[in-house]
């Protein structure tokens, strides 16, 4: 008896507790799904593009407005996020952000400032795509309006994954991981003609890869078609052939304290027009160009710790050093055209 | 004491051993030795399931106070028991701590510390009260609830993993401190203390709770190295919430974090309740008490003052259970029996 009546004390003590200080209601959210940074005059202006919750029901016409974009001008994202926070009736909920695109000026300048808050954010997920927009976040995300998704969010979702061709894609734990173990990353470049009354899907183009290193966009690169056939399954274009590879690349390095020998053996399938030879020219160029420009491009920091059993002995290494003068070489063994 | 199962009661002590392991344990890891974490863990386990053993033979089935007052004598036996009791409440008051702020850090953002300790001060109370028998069988079915919330986890991060992660193999290459590395395990030390009131289960009680424990303690710590490069992995507090956080494997299985606020409350309300329990239990045995129950609202009220007074300030928890478990224990049992093997021979001469 006595340990019933103790049970049914716990249970209206939990009915207590269910009125919860955290208590927020669906309404009460301005669901965030994309913050657009940049510079103005001293400070960052931050542009938190919200969704429309009211435009995805079934009376919507599909033709409206599926989010809206508020401005906030301030030091960092906190006091951005705690000013716009006094200024609607709606709590700033950054659960389905979706991406962060940051101006070039900022993305020079260093992003990892604004990365810090996101990652502590216990509500924002390590998958949370991250890019470098070449004309005005601002604008970019104000004039965005993408008639075949209703819901935007899936448009940052898939714009940056689902092609066809390989695109650069950077998430924010990436990016915090290459941040804290020194290595570089790549984050695609947006652009937009930002010029129209409204930017539609085939308005803005992901073409160029910026590269990241300590946080900070260091170089920009136009054609990454030989990044995008190490990286990833998808086939890419170079001069005019197409190439898919067909197993994973092989790497072998060869390490000392002063010098680094990279080798990279690519099985491919191609079309008729492939130039082998030039290819691998091209590409050994590329690699050697873009270590300079501290493109880590194979991953060479990561890679080589096969190669050690102590910590300590690897950061006995200047790998800032090695990968700027580092001597590739590039194979290609074409196994099959492609049909 | 009443009489308890041995399968229940294993239940009780892994429920105990991944409670840490759901807060802060791989991270000590990680801290100590970097890509080498896993080989930590498993040396840690190594090293207990050595030092219980040899506890344990020299245990027999005689009670942890009869081995007190042999060892120590009739007033050193209220000192170890006091001291015993003190590191018990320390103990809980530790665990009280890291779950209130884990729980304020991702779930109940807004809600005040107090608010968070309260809870769990009320619920360590309540299960104290009902007893050892209601605490074991409450393990029994969160024990492999937890246990398969933590694989789902697992799994959903598979994708994450990159065998890249767990090289230089051997890490910082240094074991900083013995104690760091057992102290997840340390609360297995409490098992000596019930230890003839569990029927079955045979000789070694240790070995069950202890292997079970340790496979879910080192396969996390493998998943976390594998999933989160060095020194990235030093910088998060919680490196399972990191591992559920990263789960994006299909439509259906992505947003697992919601998943570690349920393992927190489960092993945060067994750990805590059992540890005020142990604490009570203690007080009674040392001091001679008539009834443990009289003791519960003093002890639950000093963890919760203590909690809200300290706050973070009580890391020390850990290395002292850990030096009590696997230093003390272990040395007390050895000259028990050295005492014991002296009588025999002076009574056989």
């Amino acid at each position: 008896m006595q340990k019933i009546s103790l049970i049914l004390i716990v249970c209206v003590i939990c009915t207590l507790f269910s009125g919860c200080y955290d208590n927020e209601e669906i309404d009460t959210l301005a669901t965030v799904m994309a913050v657009g940074i940049e510079k103005q005059d001293k400070q960052k202006l931050y542009t938190f593009y919200i969704s429309d919750a009211g435009s995805f029901s079934s009376e919507s016409t599909g033709d409206g407005a599926k989010a809206k974009c508020f401005v906030q001008k301030a030091d960092d994202v906190e006091t951005a996020t705690q000013q716009l926070n006094k200024k609607i009736s709606k709590k700033l909920d950054f659960s389905h952000l979706s991406s962060i695109i940051f101006s070039e000026e900022i993305s020079k300048a260093g992003m990892n400032s604004d990365i810090v808050f996101f990652e502590k954010y216990a509500s924002v997920r390590p998958q949370t795509l991250l890019a470098i927009s070449s004309v005005s976040p601002t604008q970019y995300l104000e004039k965005l309006n993408p008639s075949l998704e209703v819901n935007p969010e899936k448009y940052f979702q898939k714009v940056f994954t689902d092609t066809e061709k390989y695109v650069t894609n950077l998430r924010l734990c990436d990016f915090t991981n290459a941040y804290y173990t020194n290595t570089t990353c790549l984050a695609p470049v947006i652009s937009a003609d930002i010029g129209r009354d409204k930017i539609e899907e085939t308005d803005s183009n992901i073409s160029q890869s910026a590269v990241i290193w300590k946080g900070k966009n260091v170089a920009t690169l136009d054609n990454n078609w030989f990044l995008g056939l190490m990286l990833s399954d998808k086939s890419v274009d170079y001069n005019g052939a197409e190439i898919e590879r067909t197993k994973k690349p092989k790497f072998d390095f060869k390490l000392s304290k002063s010098n680094l020998k990279v080798s990279i053996n690519l099985k491919v399938k191609t079309d008729d027009g492939f130039d082998k030879k030039s290819a691998e020219k091209d590409a050994e160029n590329f690699l050697t160009e873009s270590a300079r420009n501290m493109l880590d491009a194979v991953n060479v920091r990561k890679a080589v710790k096969r190669l050690f059993l102590l910590q300590k002995k690897y950061e006995e290494y200047n790998f800032d050093e090695l990968i700027k003068n580092a001597k590739f070489n590039v194979k290609f063994s074409v196994v099959s055209e492609r049909s | 004491m009443t009489n308890i199962n041995a399968r229940e009661t294993h239940w009780l002590f892994v429920m105990l051993i991944l409670s840490r392991i759901t807060l802060d344990a791989v991270s000590v890891f990680v801290k100590n030795s970097g890509t080498a974490a896993v080989i930590n863990s498993a040396f840690g386990f190594l090293i207990a399931f050595a030092l219980l053993f040899v506890t344990d033979r020299c245990f027999k089935r005689s009670s942890f106070d009869d081995v007190a007052r042999d060892v120590y004598g009739k007033f050193g036996q209220k000192i170890f028991g006091f001291v015993f009791f003190c590191i018990t409440l320390l103990n809980s008051v530790r665990r009280i701590t890291m779950f209130s702020d884990a729980i304020g850090d991702f779930v109940l953002t807004a809600s005040p510390y107090a608010f968070i300790l309260i809870i769990f001060a009320v619920c360590a109370f309540v299960t104290a009260l009902l007893g050892i028998e209601a605490l074991v069988r409450i393990s029994y079915i969160t024990g492999g609830v937890t246990v398969l919330l933590i694989g789902i986890i697992m799994a959903s991060s598979l994708v994450e993993v990159d065998i890249t992660n767990i090289y230089p193999v051997l890490g910082k290459g240094r074991i900083s401190n013995v104690f760091d590395m057992l102290y997840v395990y340390s609360d297995i030390v409490y098992l000596y203390y019930i230890k003839n009131s569990i029927s079955g289960g045979g000789n070694r009680t240790f070995v069950n709770p202890l292997v079970k424990s340790a496979v879910v303690v080192s396969l996390v710590t493998l998943f976390y190295t594998l999933c989160v490069p060095y020194p990235v992995s030093e910088k998060f507090s919680y490196p399972i919430y990191r591992l559920a956080s990263l789960s994006n494997t299909t439509v259906l299985i992505q947003r697992l974090d919601g998943i570690v606020f349920l393992i927190w409350i489960f092993s945060g309300f067994v750990s805590v309740g059992s540890l005020v329990y142990f604490a009570s239990q203690i007080f009674k045995d040392t001091f001679c008490l008539k009834d443990r129950k009289g003791t519960l609202p003093i002890i639950a009220f000093l963890v919760f003052v203590i909690a809200l007074i300290g706050g973070g300030k009580w890391n020390c928890a850990d290395g002292i259970i850990s030096a009590f478990a696997f230093g003390v224990l272990p040395a007390t049992a050895i000259i028990f029996k050295y005492k014991n093997r002296r009588k025999k021979c002076k009574k056989s001469l």
